[in-house]
């Protein structure tokens, strides 16, 4: 056989092979997908804290919004065991807004970010000149639930 | 939607090929493959739960949605009808049509799991398409062996990569394979409508852009009816095209010998009720445009021609006629055009997603319109009770009134109608409707909803998404400089004439009156290609005119209503004689322009991202800005060009190389960035755009 054929069919075979193996009649190794399940780890935080102070500015672009900018919460770790989750809240009550980023933390981690897009809003929802926008950080798994951050922010708007 | 297509080459013409030659069978492969890289297995808008339900329910074996298998909250979806106490799906042309697809994929899924499946299908796709570019470059040893290393490799970091995606996620797999394949297949259609008027070159890269270049790779994953209906649009081009001149005569079972020219216009028609089974409005516009374009240029028009177009119409409007009975009991009355559901009707979505239905109340409340902006879609006023519409209309005649007032009133209250008075009262609005939605998007206050997506300012205009189109501009712009000034030349002749006594303007009107009046032959004669170009432009301005009164709107993103014509697009500017010339002479410059494009706009977006940390928003309208302005320096390169200003042909390819690379790097960058709403199938091009994102 040609070598490109022969090529081309040892590639046939490498994957039809493989799918069949891993396949449920097979049943072969069942480690082939990974999986993002939340197990009964813990961390203890070392240290923590926002990248940058939240706040309000004007979309860029032609956005035509004012976006309320969202740092990201940065963690160093001094322990981790297991995996367990970070679950980052950012709040503003007057503005309806509530949102939460995750990131996942495995054992033997030390630094970690988790952050979340900015928000947009219509200019004419903001009717204040400041708000109270509520920041927190939790450590979560099936072990543990943890509030390691928590801080209540004045946030002015911009004229921009 | 891979029907046979004709193969009117120089060869033998008696053959009949889906992909014409080995560079179709490339192009198709290619454009597969590319579009399945940035596949998401998932749901971006919630009205495809709907007809994933739908299909599920059909697999099954009955119409009425008796279980639903996805949904986002309990109780209702966009896209759910109800009808005498049972509920049916919006669109069951795609759900039939992804039948096969489904049917393969619950096979076998019983011998590999499903993410596994999807990536060595993708990684197998790769061996094929770069052995076939390899037989067309005439290298097909190195190639083959290398894209099968590639495939094995490309599989291989797949596999270690792969999360788990379940059994169930098949119904709207299939969906998503459907739309993968129908956009393939108008890279196909276009290729073989583009080299069949100038030749392979021009009709690879047409083929080709219509996946890298335009906004059809976002929404090839997207199982919406768009993609779909964009490839009856690429495919009724190409049969247009190819039907044309009588061409040989080939025999057809039961019908004996007849000329290829009618059975590919037969084969038009036919899928033109297919279309209306996907969407009844986009169908019909498609069979008016379609009719309108074939009858005024078609080579025949004999009894014989006319009995094939009857019978390929009818059998493509079958299955679309025989679902409107089973659903709503009247032949004309899709659907989607039924009563929306809503929980507190007579029917019930148990927690398990099991449909149980009461005994049907009377006196329903009335829903009016239909969620996500579709209001259009149903009747002005008391839309939603067209379900009883049919019967009560015979009734109110047989009780003596006159049948013209009955059809007055029966037009009047027609979907039509309500849309039709729409776009006349709406016309107030126009410049400012089609600034936003041709030209420029920014912050559109009037007619878009931005709540739904979270306030941010997602929706481009066609320019914006679509910035090849400035080749079409810039053709038009230079081609009517050329005719006024042509014009004016000639004009100078007989005004000097004129002082002779006024025969000067009976002679003008009776010259126009004359054109008007020789206009029929002069179209049935012109060349092919330009009749084509008068079908391309029909289809354009119909679905201009058919989304109107509803655009701009939300969850467009690159307009999608409009998305059908981008095929209809990428021919029209493949056909400016300044485009194909430079396709014909400077193939190596556009390539080369695309290519450092594209790698000097990844290395920008890597440096420049992380620095301004744009908000989606913000990331989307500056991609729009930067294709607004490529699409204005397109045009008036190509108005140079046209016009004789620049002679040489690198400049024109290398601007197009330049808005092909920034559409690219918005359709990639919507789906792996922008846009996260599944589980990619192709894990490794998610890993390394999460190294290339910045």
């Amino acid at each position: 056989m040609e070598a490109s054929r022969a090529v081309t069919v040892l590639s046939v075979v490498v994957v039809l092979g493989t799918l069949v193996v891993t396949g449920p009649l097979v049943g072969g190794p069942g480690g082939a997908t990974a999986t993002n399940e939340l197990g009964e780890g813990t961390a203890t935080v070392e240290r923590v804290g926002l990248t940058d102070s939240p706040s309000f500015s004007p979309g860029r672009f032609g956005t035509g919004v004012v976006y309320l900018r969202i740092p990201d919460a940065a963690l160093e770790f001094a322990s981790t065991s297991g995996r367990s989750r970070l679950v980052y809240r950012v709040a503003v009550p007057a503005l309806g807004f509530d949102r939460v980023g995750t990131a996942a933390v495995d054992s033997g981690t030390i630094h970690r970010q988790v952050g979340m897009g900015d928000r947009a809003f219509s200019p004419d929802t903001l009717d204040r000149d400041r708000y109270r926008v509520n920041v927190t950080v939790r450590v979560q798994s099936f072990a543990v639930d943890r509030t390691v951050f928590r801080r209540n922010l004045t946030v002015e708007v911009g004229d921009g | 939607m891979a029907e046979p297509a004709a193969d009117d080459g120089d060869g033998n013409t008696r053959d009949w090929s889906l992909f014409g030659d080995p560079v179709g069978l490339a192009v198709f492969l290619g454009a597969l493959a590319l579009a399945g890289s940035t596949w998401q297995v998932g749901f971006f808008i919630t009205d495809t739960y709907a007809v994933a339900n739908g299909l599920v329910n059909v697999a099954e074996g009955h119409l009425t949605v008796d279980r639903i298998e996805y949904s986002l909250t309990l109780g209702s979806q966009p896209g759910l009808h109800v009808v005498d106490g049972y509920l049916y799906a919006r669109n069951y042309g795609q759900a039939f049509l992804a039948l096969p697809a489904y049917y393969a994929l619950e096979a076998l899924t019983t011998v590999a799991r499903l993410e596994l499946l999807l990536a060595g299908s993708w990684s197998l796709l790769v061996v094929a398409a770069c052995r076939q570019v390899g037989v067309v470059l005439d290298r097909r040893r190195t190639f083959q062996t290398g894209g099968s290393l590639l495939g094995i490799g490309l599989f291989g970091a797949n596999v270690s990569l792969a999360t788990s995606i379940g059994t169930e996620m098949i119904g709207i797999a299939a969906l998503q394979a459907l739309s993968l394949v129908a956009v393939a297949v108008t890279a196909l259609a276009l290729y073989r409508l583009c080299s069949r008027f100038h030749g392979t070159r021009v009709g690879a890269v047409a083929g080709v852009g219509t996946v890298l270049a335009t906004p059809l790779w976002f929404w090839a994953a997207v199982p919406k009816r768009h993609a779909l209906t964009a490839a009856a649009v690429a495919v009724l081009l190409y049969w247009f095209a190819a039907s044309r001149h009588t061409g040989p005569r080939v025999s057809v079972p039961l019908a004996g010998d007849v000329g290829k020219a009618v059975v590919l216009r037969a084969l038009a028609y036919a899928l033109v009720g297919l279309a209306a089974w996907v969407h009844a409005f986009e169908g019909l516009l498609l069979l008016g445009t379609f009719v309108v374009a074939d009858l005024a240029t078609a080579s025949t028009t004999s009894r014989r021609a006319l009995v094939a177009i009857a019978v390929g119409l009818s059998v493509g409007l079958a299955p679309f006629v025989a679902t409107n009975v089973l659903v709503s009991g009247s032949p004309a009355e899709p659907p989607r055009l039924t009563e929306s559901y809503q929980p507190r009707d007579d029917v019930e979505i148990g927690p398990g997603g099991a449909v149980q239905h009461d005994v049907p109340a009377t006196g329903d409340t009335v829903q009016s319109g239909e969620l996500d902006g579709r209001s259009a879609e149903s009747t002005e006023s008391g839309g939603g009770q067209t379900g009883d519409s049919a019967g009560d209309a015979t009734g109110d005649t047989a009780d003596g009134r006159s049948a013209v007032g009955a059809l007055t009133e029966g037009i009047r209250s027609s979907s039509a109608f309500g849309y039709a008075s729409r776009i006349v009262t709406e016309t107030t609005e126009a410049p400012s409707r089609l600034y936003h939605t041709y030209v420029r998007s920014g912050r559109i206050e009037n007619g878009v909803r931005y709540s739904v997506n979270d306030e941010e300012t997602i929706e481009l205009s066609l320019a914006e998404s679509l910035p090849l189109v400035g080749g079409l501009v810039g053709g038009w712009l230079a081609g009517i400089g050329l005719c006024l000034r042509s014009g004016w030349r000639s004009r100078r002749g007989p005004s000097e004439l004129r002082s002779d006594g006024g025969t000067g303007r009976a002679r003008v009107t009776g010259g126009l009156l004359g054109t008007i009046r020789r206009l029929p032959g002069r179209i049935r004669e012109a060349d092919p290609a330009r009749q084509t170009d008068g079908f391309a432009l029909l289809v354009f301005a119909g679905y201009a005119t058919l989304y109107f009164p509803l655009l701009p709107l939300h969850t467009q993103l690159t307009v999608r209503y409009v998305l059908p014509v981008v095929p209809a697009l990428v021919y029209l500017v493949a056909r400016r004689q300044a485009v194909r010339r430079t396709i014909a002479v400077a193939t190596r410059s556009l390539v080369v322009s695309y290519v450092v494009t594209l790698g000097v706009g990844i290395l920008v977006v890597w440096v420049a991202f992380p620095a301004l940390d744009p908000a989606v928003g913000e990331a989307m309208q500056l991609h729009a800005l930067v294709n607004l302005v490529v699409c204005v320096v397109l045009a008036a390169v190509v108005t140079a060009t046209r016009a004789g200003f620049v002679e040489d042909t690198r400049p024109i390819a290398a601007i197009f190389g330049v808005a092909g690379a920034a559409t690219t790097l918005l359709v990639v960058r919507m789906q792996l960035v922008y846009f996260e709403y599944g589980t990619y199938a192709v894990p490794v091009v998610r890993r390394v755009a999460d190294a290339l994102a910045g």
